[in-house]
């Protein structure tokens, strides 16, 4: 079976490193032995390769799984090669990820809580195809990933591709297995039980004739060991992280890499140097506070404070192309008022992409949700700090035994896009950890996003009040004998 | 002209100039309309109503030569739309049509009721549309009231036209015109004349408006009104049975079935009463004091309410007062129980609404907007014995007199 594996393990600096001047690390050992280096984390034998972890030396990995389309299962290759742009992104709900504690800059900036499924079929000839396509794939995929079909998980147009989104707390990553098995049953699941337990998200991205899953586990405190002996082509990596806050939009970081199954006795480890530049960057000394104004009761106001951490003199100048946006992706259950949002100053334009009926409750809604992308006023990072939006509860579903129903809001993403030259967009996609995603800039030449990190929770929780079904009995009841009454005691007064 | 309060019996305030009551009204009304821009601009709470921004631009489209119902959730009358069309050019302008047409009545001291009354002058300062339905509704009764039988009805015909409420007049008015006319012969020429132009002028208005707007004019301002979901909370008994009945989609109570609905009988007491026995009984006693009844059932037993509705009725408060049997101590308890009722549904309002409080649904929004129906009903049997004394009281004096 023609699958690629490609393990790439990052290693930060320790704690003792992170107090000394990073620059003077670059060719120096680690005081406390050779841990810290490369070679320090690599242990060879005869049958594997164990990469050392612990709690207090923890890595980063990424596992990255490349299947040629023509390999799938017979049933859904003819339709993925219909489809050739479609992105999965799953993230589960987390507390204040610290964005500058990670190596995947690109992916993180990206991601949303929950699952997001981006379908842009090339493969069609006319619109009506297009959704068709998006339609029947989306709801294969749910199947696939035997994910209940509600009213809620209903797709949209989003930019120039079909979405869907689920927020929802009870899908988890055994989306990612059930999704392997089915796509490629000939080829048992790669990954171990432990490998499982570290995953912090993964993607499916289908590039044309290439399928990549891609996990990503943020913390491996747990050594790992990679059989020398396996079936599948695995290309690994070990590369050392000099410093936690990566300064340099455009810079490279130092490891090596080898893969199995080797012709030789012992692996050849090949020193290299990655460039690290891509189209989504964290922008140096700034992040954001994402939160809902209190009380909010059913008109909640999300507001985006900016912080600038003036202690840094970073060369992040904006040019005059560059914009300031805002993206902001809601359940189906919260309104965006084009007519109130169009009056507001500090925005200088909008689209709401899949716009929804302004006053039906949630139960009568069948869509998966809407989503804004806001074009900022500069003034909001230089002058004001911050800018909120006006949202609406719909009416919630009336439950039995509960009074209350709670939703989730993925934290927006606040960036500046700023156009670059053919030249960098070039160094860009020829990097190993370029990957063409259906996500906010796609279908945009040259440009690069500078994300402005939130550095709280990664989704905002709305509980709101619902009525409790279980009084309906009493409450009808009441309503009518109140009606009858008052009726026999008005014609009484009329008529006697 | 009877919308004049000649007299007050219960109150000894000098008699004040129209002069000065206008003056003083209008005054009110600015100084209303700049807090209003004020709090609109500075406070969480905004004082513009939300469907003043719904009217201005609907009536954007039109300035656009597009429909008016490229504006979600604008289900009314292109007419109104139309109305606002100067607000293209000057913001404001809608709130100053509103206030005009609203001084466009002659008044005396009970006029103050309506043109003092806070609750008015905020509501049409909000940049509400209830105040135009009311001076037409008011135009109506004066028309009615003078025999202006054929102005009368083209008024009726473009009230409907406007909101269909209005239509629970008909029977009232009707049994006016030629009010000695037997029950067994009801048709005259006059209340035919009456029901033609009233017939006409909404016909023609809202063929007008068919021409320019279509099915869509048709679906929007009337059709919807008949399906409409009424979820949200309101100070309607009907509203959390209505709310939960939306959602399962069949009534909670086993003996209505899986077909029989709430909210598909709520015409039933509603109608019978507003449009059917209330005229009956009370209109050839006292017409405005009948319309104002009307009204206030109709309000009281509808499926929704808002505080716009108490507009509908209240600009017959002061026609309804000068003529009053109920004393100046009944009459106070009656509106501090009215305000009381309906302060303690805003209290849960509120918390519902701003505070997002949990578990207010049933014992906070329910029980008080049934206590505060409750309080309603209790008022219109009282207004229903003052108007039959009154009647009384007539049938005595005439006899006295012949």
């Amino acid at each position: 079976m023609p699958i690629k594996r490609r393990t790439t393990y990052f290693i930060y600096p320790t704690i003792k490193e992170q107090s000394n001047d990073i620059h003077n690390l670059l060719n120096n050992e680690d005081e406390d032995g050779e841990d810290g280096d490369v070679f320090g984390r690599i242990e060879e034998t005869s049958n594997y390769l164990n990469i050392k972890a612990s709690f207090s030396k923890p890595l980063s990995k990424q596992e990255k799984f490349q299947i040629d389309v023509n390999e799938l299962e017979s049933t859904y290759n003819e339709l993925f090669k219909m489809i050739g742009l479609l992105t999965i992104q799953y993230s589960p709900m987390s507390h204040g990820t610290p964005i500058t504690k990670t190596i995947f800059n690109e992916y993180y900036n990206l991601k949303t809580q929950g699952l997001r499924i981006n379908i842009a079929p090339q493969n069609v000839n006319s619109f009506k195809q297009y959704e068709s396509v998006s339609d029947l794939t989306m709801n294969l995929l749910y199947k696939l990933m035997d994910i209940e079909q509600t009213p809620q998980l209903g797709m949209f147009f989003h930019n120039q591709w079909f979405r869907s989104q689920l927020f929802e707390q009870d899908v988890d990553l055994s989306i990612l297995i059930k999704l392997w098995r089915s796509l490629i049953p000939n080829v048992s699941f790669p990954l171990t039980k432990s490998d499982l337990k570290t995953i912090t998200s993964f993607e499916l991205i289908l590039n044309n004739d290439k399928i990549d899953f891609i996990t990503y586990h943020e913390t491996i405190t747990n050594s790992n060991k990679i059989s020398k002996n396996g079936d599948i082509f695995q290309e690994i990596g070990v590369f050392k992280i000099e410093s936690l806050i990566i300064d340099d939009y455009d810079s490279c970081i130092s490891g090596i890499r080898t893969s199995i199954p080797s012709k030789d006795e012992n692996l050849t480890f090949i020193p290299t140097l990655l460039y690290l530049n891509s189209n989504h960057q964290s922008l140096n000394g700034f992040t954001s506070n994402h939160e809902l104004i209190e009380p909010y009761g059913l008109h909640p106001t999300y507001k985006v404070s900016i912080n600038n951490d003036t202690a840094y003199d970073y060369d992040f100048k904006p040019m005059d192309e560059c914009k300031l946006l805002f993206n902001l992706d809601l359940p189906s259950n919260i309104i965006l008022d084009k007519y109130q949002i169009s009056n507001l100053v500090e925005f200088k334009s909008f689209n709401i992409s899949n716009e929804m009926d302004l006053e039906l409750p949630v139960y009568k809604i069948n869509n998966s949700g809407s989503s804004i992308l806001i074009h900022l006023n500069d003034s909001i990072i230089d002058e004001f700090k911050e800018f909120t939006i006006p949202l609406h509860l719909r009416y919630a579903t009336p439950m039995f035994e509960n009074d209350s129903f709670t939703s989730i809001i993925p934290t927006g993403n606040l960036y500046w896009s700023c156009p670059i030259t053919s030249e960098e967009q070039n160094l860009i996609s020829n990097s190993i950890f370029y990957e063409r995603r259906l996500s906010i800039d796609s279908f945009e030449d040259n440009v690069k996003l500078y994300h402005i990190p939130n550095i709280g929770d990664n989704y905002l929780s709305i509980v709101q009040p619902t009525g409790n079904l279980s009084q309906g009995e009493l409450i009808e009841f009441v309503t009518v004998i109140c009606l009858i009454s008052s009726l026999v005691y008005l014609i009484k007064k009329l008529l006697l | 002209m009877p919308l004049i309060v000649q007299t007050i019996n219960d109150f000894k305030i000098p008699r004040m100039s129209t002069k000065f009551l206008l003056a003083t009204s209008l005054i009110a009304r600015i100084a209303f309309l700049i807090f209003g821009i004020y709090q609109d601009k500075y406070m969480k709470l905004p004082y513009t109503d939300i469907d003043y921004f719904v009217f201005t631009d609907a009536s954007r489209f039109v300035f656009q030569n597009e429909s008016p119902y490229l504006r979600d959730t604008y289900r009314y009358t292109p007419l109104l739309a139309w109305l606002l069309l100067p607000c293209n050019y000057w913001f404001e302008f809608g709130y100053l049509i509103i206030k005009i047409l609203q001084f466009n009545k002659k008044n005396t001291n009970l006029s103050l009721l309506w043109l003092w009354n806070p609750m008015v002058i905020t509501i049409s300062t909000r940049g509400s549309s209830e105040s135009i339905m009311t001076i037409v509704v008011l135009l109506i009764t004066y028309h009615a009231m003078h025999n202006n039988i054929i102005i009368s009805g083209l008024l009726s015909g473009l009230a409907i036209h406007l909101k269909i409420y209005p239509v629970i007049y008909i029977p009232a008015i009707l049994l006016t015109i030629n009010s000695t006319q037997s029950f067994k012969q009801p048709i005259t020429l006059d209340r035919l004349l009456f029901i033609i132009s009233t017939v006409v002028s909404f016909g023609a208005l809202t063929a007008l408006m068919y021409y320019y707007y279509g099915w869509e004019y048709l679906n929007e301002a009337y059709l919807y009104h008949l399906i409409r979901l009424d979820h949200r909370h309101n100070f309607s008994i009907y509203n959390i049975a209505l709310y939960f009945n939306s959602y399962t989609e069949k009534s909670s109570l086993k003996f209505f079935g899986d077909f029989l609905k709430l909210e598909k009988l709520a015409f039933i007491p509603q109608l019978s009463l507003s449009a059917v026995l209330i005229p009956l009984t009370l209109a050839n006693i006292n017409l405005p004091s009948c319309l104002f009844i009307q009204t206030f059932t109709f309000i009281t037993f509808n499926k929704v309410i808002t505080s716009q509705y108490f507009i509908w009725f209240l600009c017959f408060l002061p026609m309804y007062l000068s003529t009053t049997t109920i004393s100046l101590k009944k009459g106070v308890i009656l509106i501090i129980g009215w305000v009381l009722t309906q302060a303690l549904w805003l209290y849960y309002g509120y918390k519902l609404e701003f505070l997002g409080e949990i578990g207010i649904f049933t014992f906070g929004i329910w029980s008080s907007s049934c206590i505060f129906f409750i309080w309603n009903c209790y008022m219109i049997g009282e207004f229903i014995t003052d108007v039959r004394e009154q009647g009384h009281t007539n049938v005595e004096v005439q006899g006295v007199t012949d």
